[in-house]
C-alpha cells in the first residue's frame, strides 16, 4: 500500500514536470541559459488477452490494459555551472515500475536516488489453508477432527499401504477433496521494491568519497512443502523383501516473504591515471520478518508420537507425522561486513600490476524455534518433559559466523612487444566460526519421534560448521605471431580444502591453448582448446557417519574429473551488406571413472550463426540460430536388504554391501534445445514509416533413458523384471517439452521531427509438457505409487499459455 | 625554516610539476600537427555533432582539459592537409589493443577498469570499440541498442538461454511488454574483475547473494554445494528445467545422493518421490535448514 502510494505520488510529481518541461522547455530552449535540456515521452493504450496461464507469460513483468506511461525521461545540462538532472521513469504505477533521479556537478559530485519494483510471479495453485501470506497456517477444528477420527493406523493397513483395510481412506479423501473445492486459489508470487541513494564526490580531481545506501523489500508467498513417508517392506524375507511401498504425507504450504536487505557501503581512494587505491567498507542486514511457519496438521486435531520407532538406524518409525501443527523454522536474519582494499598501478613493460585485499564476517543469531509443537513426544523414547520449550535447547541460536578472507591479484606485462603475459591469483577463505552444538536428539519421522541419533548417519546429533578455502592461479601468455595471428596460453591451477565435509580437498591442473587469426579485413577466427583434470584427496569411505552415503558413490562437484573443452568462433563480412558469425563450443566432463554411482558424464555441443543483411538503407534483416546438445551420465542403485543370489557361491550382500548390482540402473538424460530468431525492419516510408518485426522460438527436448545394466544377470537369477527390487526397474519417463513462439511487430510513423506515433504487436505462446506437474493435482490420492491420502498439494504449477498484447503509442521527444 | 630548506622542501615539487609541464608541452597540439576540433567539424559536422551531444562532450570537467577529436583519433593535420583516411587514426580500425590505450588514457583511472589488463576480453582482443560507440547517444555510448545485444553478438548461447523456461528477468528490455529488468552488468562486469568469469564479486555465490541475501548467512544444518557454489545446482542464463536448476529433479539430487531406499529408486512418474516438487516435498530447506530438528533440512 505504502509502495502503491509512492509509486502514485512519484508518477503524479515526476509527469507533470516532464511534460511541462518538454513542451515549454525545448520552446524556450535551455541553450538561453547556457544549456541543455532533452527528453521523451512515451504513452500508450494497451490492450492485452492472454488465453491459460497468466502468471507465466507475466513472471517478471505486468501487463496492463487502459492507458500506459511506458517511458519518460527529461535531462538538463547547465554548461555555466555544470549543474545537471537526469530523471527517468519507466512503466509507472505499475508493478514493474522503474524511477531513478540523477544529478550533480559535472566533475565534483554525483547523486542518484531511485526506486526500482520487479514482480515475480510463480504459478497459480490452491491452498486449503487460511491465513496465506502470513506466519500461521489455519485449518478449521472441525476438519481435522473428522480427519483424524477416520485415520487408519498401519496396524489396521495390514502390511501393505495402498489397501484401504478399513475404508476409512475413502472417508478421509471424500472429507479433502470436499475441502479442495471450496478452497480458492492463489497465485504464489513475490514482489522486490528496492530504493536506494548514491552519492559520489570528487575532493581533488583525483580523490573521491562514495556512499551507497539501498533497501530492497521482498514481499509475498511462494509454495513450500512439508513432508514425510514411511516404508513398508514387501514380500519374501529369505531374500529380505522384493518391493518397497509407502505411504506418504505432508502439505503444500505457502511460506510468507516478508525480507528487508538493507545495504550500506562506503569508500575513499585516490585514482590517478598510473595508479589507484581505495578502500571500501559495506554492510549488510538482511532481515526475515518470520522467523517461523506454523500450520495445522489437516489431518490431526491432537498430538501423538509414531509407533515402533527405536533409536538405531533400523528402527523406523510408523505412523508419522501425527502433530497438530507443524512448524519450518524461515530463513534466518544475519549481518554481513566487508572491507575491501583496492589498488593497482602501473609498471615498466606495459605492465599492471592490479590486486583486491577483502576482509568480512557474517554474523546470525537468530532464535531457534523447540525441537517441535508435537507435545506427545514430551517423555516418549526419552524425550524431554518440556520439549516443545525452547529454552531447553543446548543453545538458544547457533552464533553463527563465517570470516570471509579474499584477495585477488593481476600482474599483466608484455616483457617484449609481441608477448603478453598476465599471471592471476585468486584466493576465497570461508571460515566458519559457527558454534558446533551437540544435540540430545530431534524430533525425526514427520516430527513423530524422538530419536538421540541422525537418522541419515546413525551418529550422534551435532551440527558441522563447513569451511573451505580455495585457491587458484592462472598464467596467460598472448603471442602476436604476426599483425593477423595472436597465439594463446594458458596454464591453471586450482585448490580446495575443505573442513567438516566428507572430502579433504581437490586439485585441478589446466591448461588452455588458442588462435586469434585475422584471416582478412573484415573476417577474424578466434578458438581454443582446454584440458583439465582434477584430483581428489581424502574422499570418505561411503556408509560411515562422516559420509553415510552409498560406498562407491562420490558427488560430482567433488569428483575426480577429466574436462575438455573447446570453443571457436567465426565472424566475417563477405560483403558490406552482410555479417556472419558461426560458433560452436564443446564441454565434456567425466566424473570419477573408479567410482560405481554418481554423475558420471557431462556433455554439452553447442553451435549457431547469426546473420545481418543491410540490402538497402531500407531494409535490414537479421537471422539467428543456436542448437544446444546437452547430455548426461549417471548411475544409481536401489538399496536393498541382505542379498545373496541363490546362483552364485557369494554372498552379494557381503561383496557390495546393501547395493547389489542386480539393482544398479542408469540414466542418461538427452536435451536438445533449438532457438532461432529472424527479424526484419524495413524503412517503409524512409525516416518517417518504419516496421520493425521479430519472430523467436524456443523449443527445448529433454529424453530420459532410464535402464538397468545387469538386466539380464537379474533375470536369469529370476527377476524376470530387470532388477531384483521393484524400486530398481527401469521407469519411462515421458519426454519433458517447453516451447515458446514469440513474434512481435512495431510500426512507427514519425509524424514530426519530435513526435512518433506507432502500434505495437506482441504474441507469444508458450506450453511445458512435464510429467513432474502435468499429472498432478492438488489432491493426488488414489492416482500416485504412493499412499498419498494424508498429502494435500497446491498444484503449483504453470503449463500453457496464448497471449495477445497490442499498443497505440505516441513518443515525444525534445 | 630556513632558506636552504625551504628550497630542498620544494625541489622536488617543482621538479615533478617541470617534467608534468614540460610533457604537456610534449603532446601540444600546436607542435606535432593537431588542428583542434573545429577544423574536424568543417568536414565532419554530423559527427562533431553527435559527439556533442554524449558524455565526452563533458570531459573537461573530468580532468581532460583540452579533450576532442584529436584525443582518440591523434594529430589530423596531415589528413586535414590530404584528405587522405589513411592520414588519421580511427580507433575502430587500428587494433582492439591500442584503441583500448587510448581511451585508457582517460579512462584508465576508473576503478571499474583496474583489472582490464589481463582480462579474457582483453586477451582475446575485444576491444572499447567493440561494443562502445564513441560517437552515439545511446546509453553508456554501447554500438547497440542495449547492453545485452552488445554481449549476445558474441555470446550467442546466453540469448537463447533467455527464452528458456527459467531465467532471470533479463529478456527483452526494449519494449513496455519486455522482462528487461536486468542486464548482463549485474553480475559481470566486461571491463575485467576480481572473480572469474569476469563477476563483479568475491566469488559467484557473493553475487547471487547480492540479490538473494538469504543464502550467505550460516545456517545450523548446511547443504554444502550452496555455500560452496551456486552454479552446483543452478544456471544461471537460463534452464529448460524449474528454478534454473542444471538437471530434474530428482534425479539432480539422486546424483550425489543415495542412501536409503526412497532415494534410490528409479522412481515412476506418479510418485510422490518425482512429481510436484520430488525431493523437495519432504526436504524443502535444501538452501540450509535453521531447526534444531532438520539435520535433514526438513524443517
Amino acid at each position: 500500500m505504502i509502495h502503491k502510494r509512492f509509486g502514485y505520488t512519484a508518477a503524479a510529481l515526476l509527469l507533470p514536470l516532464i511534460f511541462f518541461t518538454g513542451t515549454v522547455g525545448a520552446e524556450t530552449d535551455a541553450k538561453a541559459a547556457g544549456g541543455t535540456a532533452s527528453g521523451l515521452v512515451d504513452v500508450g493504450v494497451q490492450q492485452k488477452n492472454v488465453n491459460g496461464g497468466s502468471e507465466k507469460f507475466e513472471e517478471y513483468r505486468d501487463v496492463k490494459n487502459g492507458f500506459l506511461v511506458n517511458d519518460a525521461a527529461i535531462r538538463f545540462d547547465q554548461d555555466a555551472t555544470r549543474y545537471f538532472i537526469d530523471v527517468k521513469i519507466k512503466n509507472p504505477v505499475q508493478e514493474n515500475e522503474f524511477y531513478s533521479l540523477t544529478g550533480g556537478k559535472h566533475g565534483s559530485y554525483k547523486y542518484n536516488i531511485f526506486y526500482d519494483s520487479i514482480p515475480h510471479n510463480f504459478s497459480n495453485g490452491v491452498l486449503l489453508f487460511n491465513g496465506a501470506g502470513t506466519n500461521r497456517l489455519f485449518i478449521a477444528d472441525n476438519v481435522q477432527n473428522s480427519l483424524q477420527s477416520v485415520e487408519q493406523t498401519r496396524g489396521e493397513r495390514g502390511g501393505n499401504p495402498l489397501v484401504d483395510t478399513t475404508g476409512e481412506d475413502a472417508q478421509a479423501q471424500a472429507i479433502v477433496r470436499g475441502l479442495y473445492a471450496e478452497a480458492d486459489p492463489i497465485t504464489f508470487r513475490l514482489k522486490r521494491e528496492k530504493a536506494g541513494f548514491s552519492f559520489a564526490y570528487n575532493v581533488t580531481g583525483d580523490i573521491k568519497v562514495f556512499a551507497k545506501v539501498t533497501n530492497e523489500k521482498r514481499t509475498g508467498a511462494r509454495v513450500i512443502t512439508a513432508g514425510t513417508y514411511e516404508r513398508f517392506a514387501q514380500g519374501p524375507s529369505g531374500l529380505g523383501h522384493t518391493s518397497d511401498l509407502f505411504m506418504v504425507s505432508g502439505a503444500d504450504l505457502a511460506e510468507p516473504i516478508d525480507f528487508r536487505t538493507t545495504t550500506l557501503s562506503a569508500g575513499a581512494g585516490v585514482y590517478k591515471k598510473s595508479w589507484l587505491a581505495d578502500l571500501e567498507y559495506s554492510f549488510t542486514k538482511f532481515k526475515n520478518n518470520n522467523l517461523a511457519l506454523i500450520w495445522d496438521n489437516p489431518f490431526r486435531i491432537t498430538d501423538a508420537p509414531a509407533t515402533g520407532a527405536t533409536d538405531n538406524i533400523v528402527g523406523n518409525g510408523f505412523n508419522r507425522g501425527r502433530f497438530a501443527n507443524g512448524q519450518l523454522s524461515l530463513v534466518p536474519d544475519s549481518d554481513a561486513h566487508d572491507f575491501t582494499l583496492s589498488a593497482a598501478t602501473d609498471l615498466p613493460m606495459h605492465g599492471r600490476f592490479s590486486a583486491t585485499l577483502g576482509y568480512g564476517w557474517i554474523t546470525q543469531d537468530d532464535p531457534f524455534v523447540p525441537y517441535t509443537r508435537n507435545s506427545a513426544l514430551a517423555g516418549d523414547d526419552g524425550g524431554p518433559a518440556n520439549i516443545t520449550d525452547p529454552s531447553i535447547l543446548p543453545k538458544s541460536n547457533l552464533d553463527g559466523k563465517v570470516k570471509n578472507l579474499t584477495g585477488s591479484f593481476v600482474l599483466a606485462f608484455k616483457p617484449v612487444t609481441p608477448l603478453k603475459v598476465a599471471l592471476k591469483y585468486r584466493y576465497y577463505d570461508y571460515d566458519n566460526k559457527s558454534d558446533e552444538i551437540l544435540f540430545p536428539g530431534y524430533a525425526a519421522f514427520g516430527e513423530s519421534n524422538w530419536r538421540t541419533v541422525r537418522n541419515d548417519k546413525n551418529a550422534p546429533v551435532m551440527n558441522e560448521p563447513l569451511g573451505f578455502t580455495r585457491r587458484n592461479v592462472e598464467l596467460g601468455l598472448d603471442y602476436h605471431v604476426a599483425k593477423s595471428l595472436t597465439l594463446l596460453l594458458e596454464a591453471g591451477w586450482e585448490g580446495w580444502d575443505r573442513e567438516k565435509l566428507r572430502i579433504d580437498g581437490t586439485d585441478e591442473y589446466s591448461i588452455r591453448g588458442g588462435v586469434t587469426y585475422k584471416l582478412f579485413k573484415t573476417g577474424s577466427l578466434k578458438a581454443s582448446y582446454k584440458y583439465a583434470k582434477r584430483n581428489v584427496d581424502g574422499y570418505k569411505p561411503g556408509e560411515t557417519a562422516a559420509n553415510p552415503e552409498a560406498t562407491g558413490l562420490v558427488n560430482y562437484d567433488w569428483a575426480d574429473r577429466k574436462r575438455n573443452v573447446a570453443d571457436a568462433k567465426f565472424q566475417f563480412d563477405p560483403t558490406q551488406a552482410i555479417t556472419v558469425a558461426l560458433f560452436a563450443q564443446y564441454l565434456n566432463d567425466k566424473f570419477a571413472e573408479d567410482s560405481r554411482f554418481g554423475l558420471k558424464k557431462s556433455e554439452n555441443v553447442d553451435g549457431g550463426f547469426e546473420v545481418a543483411y543491410n540490402p538497402s538503407d531500407r531494409l535490414t534483416l537479421f537471422a539467428n540460430y543456436v542448437k544446444e546438445y546437452r547430455k548426461s551420465e549417471m548411475r544409481n542403485g536401489a538399496k536393498d536388504d541382505a542379498f545373496d543370489i541363490g546362483s552364485t557361491a557369494d554372498n552379494e550382500a557381503v561383496l557390495f554391501g546393501n547395493f547389489n548390482p542386480l539393482n544398479y540402473w542408469n540414466t542418461n538424460v538427452t536435451e536438445k534445445a533449438d532457438t532461432v530468431g529472424v527479424g526484419a525492419t524495413v524503412q517503409i516510408m524512409p525516416a518517417k514509416l518504419t516496421l520493425n518485426t521479430s519472430y523467436n522460438l524456443s523449443y527445448s527436448k529433454i529424453d530420459f533413458n532410464t535402464f538397468n545394466p545387469n538386466r539380464d544377470l537379474a533375470i536369469a537369477n529370476g527377476f524376470t523384471d530387470g532388477a531384483k527390487l521393484a524400486n530398481a526397474v527401469a521407469q519411462p519417463w515421458p519426454t519433458v517439452v517447453n516451447r515458446l513462439h514469440e513474434i512481435k511487430a512495431n510500426l512507427a510513423y514519425k509524424c514530426l521531427a519530435n513526435l512518433t506515433v506507432g502500434v505495437s504487436y506482441l504474441f507469444e505462446w508458450y506450453k511445458l509438457d512435464d510429467f513432474a506437474w502435468d499429472n498432478l493435482n492438488a489432491y493426488m490420492a488414489g492416482l500416485s505409487a504412493e499412499n498419498s491420502t494424508r498429502f494435500v498439494f497446491a498444484d503449483a504449477t504453470y503449463k500453457q499459455y496464448e497471449a495477445h498484447v497490442g499498443q497505440l503509442y505516441m513518443v515525444y521527444k525534445f | 625554516m630556513n632558506e636552504t630548506a625551504t628550497l630542498k622542501r620544494l625541489f622536488l615539487p617543482a621538479v615533478l610539476a617541470g617534467c608534468l609541464l614540460l610533457a604537456y608541452a610534449g603532446i601540444s597540439p600546436a607542435d606535432v600537427g593537431y588542428v583542434g576540433s573545429d577544423k574536424c567539424k568543417e568536414c565532419h559536422e554530423d559527427l562533431v555533432g553527435s559527439f556533442r551531444a554524449n558524455i565526452h562532450a563533458k570531459a573537461a570537467y573530468y580532468g581532460a582539459k583540452n579533450a576532442g577529436c584529436e584525443s582518440c583519433h591523434g594529430p589530423a593535420g596531415a589528413h586535414v592537409e590530404s584528405g587522405d583516411t589513411a592520414k588519421i587514426s580511427n580507433p575502430a580500425k587500428i587494433g582492439a589493443e591500442a584503441a583500448a590505450a587510448a581511451c585508457r588514457a582517460c579512462h584508465g583511472k576508473d576503478k571499474g577498469q583496474m583489472f582490464w589488463k589481463g582480462s579474457v576480453h582483453d586477451s582475446r582482443e575485444v576491444g572499447c570499440a567493440t561494443c562502445h560507440k564513441i560517437h552515439g547517444n545511446k546509453a553508456k555510448l554501447l554500438a547497440k541498442a542495449d547492453e545485452k545485444e552488445v554481449c549476445f553478438a558474441c555470446h550467442a548461447e546466453v540469448r537463447a538461454s533467455m527464452l528458456k523456461r527459467s531465467k532471470h528477468p533479463m529478456r527483452d528490455s526494449s519494449s513496455p511488454t519486455g522482462e528487461g529488468k536486468m542486464g548482463c552488468s549485474a553480475c559481470h562486469n566486461p571491463h575485467g574483475a576480481r572473480s572469474e568469469k569476469l563477476i563483479s564479486a568475491k566469488s559467484f555465490n557473493d553475487k547471487c547473494y547480492e540479490c538473494h541475501a538469504e543464502k550467505r548467512a550460516p545456517v545450523l544444518w548446511e547443504h554444502s554445494p550452496v555455500k560452496e557454489d551456486c552454479l552446483t545446482c543452478h544456471a544461471p542464463h537460463g534452464s529448460s528445467y524449474d528454478k534454473m536448476l542444471v538437471a530434474k529433479v530428482p534425479r539432480l539430487c539422486q546424483s550425489c545422493h543415495m542412501q536409503g531406499r526412497h532415494q534410490s529408486g528409479t522412481l515412476a512418474t506418479n510418485s510422490a518421490f518425482a512429481f510436484n516438487r520430488s525431493c523437495l516435498n519432504c526436504h524443502p530447506m535444501v538452501h540450509g535448514s535453521n531447526n534444531p530438528s532438520g539435520p535433514v533440512l526438513q524443517r
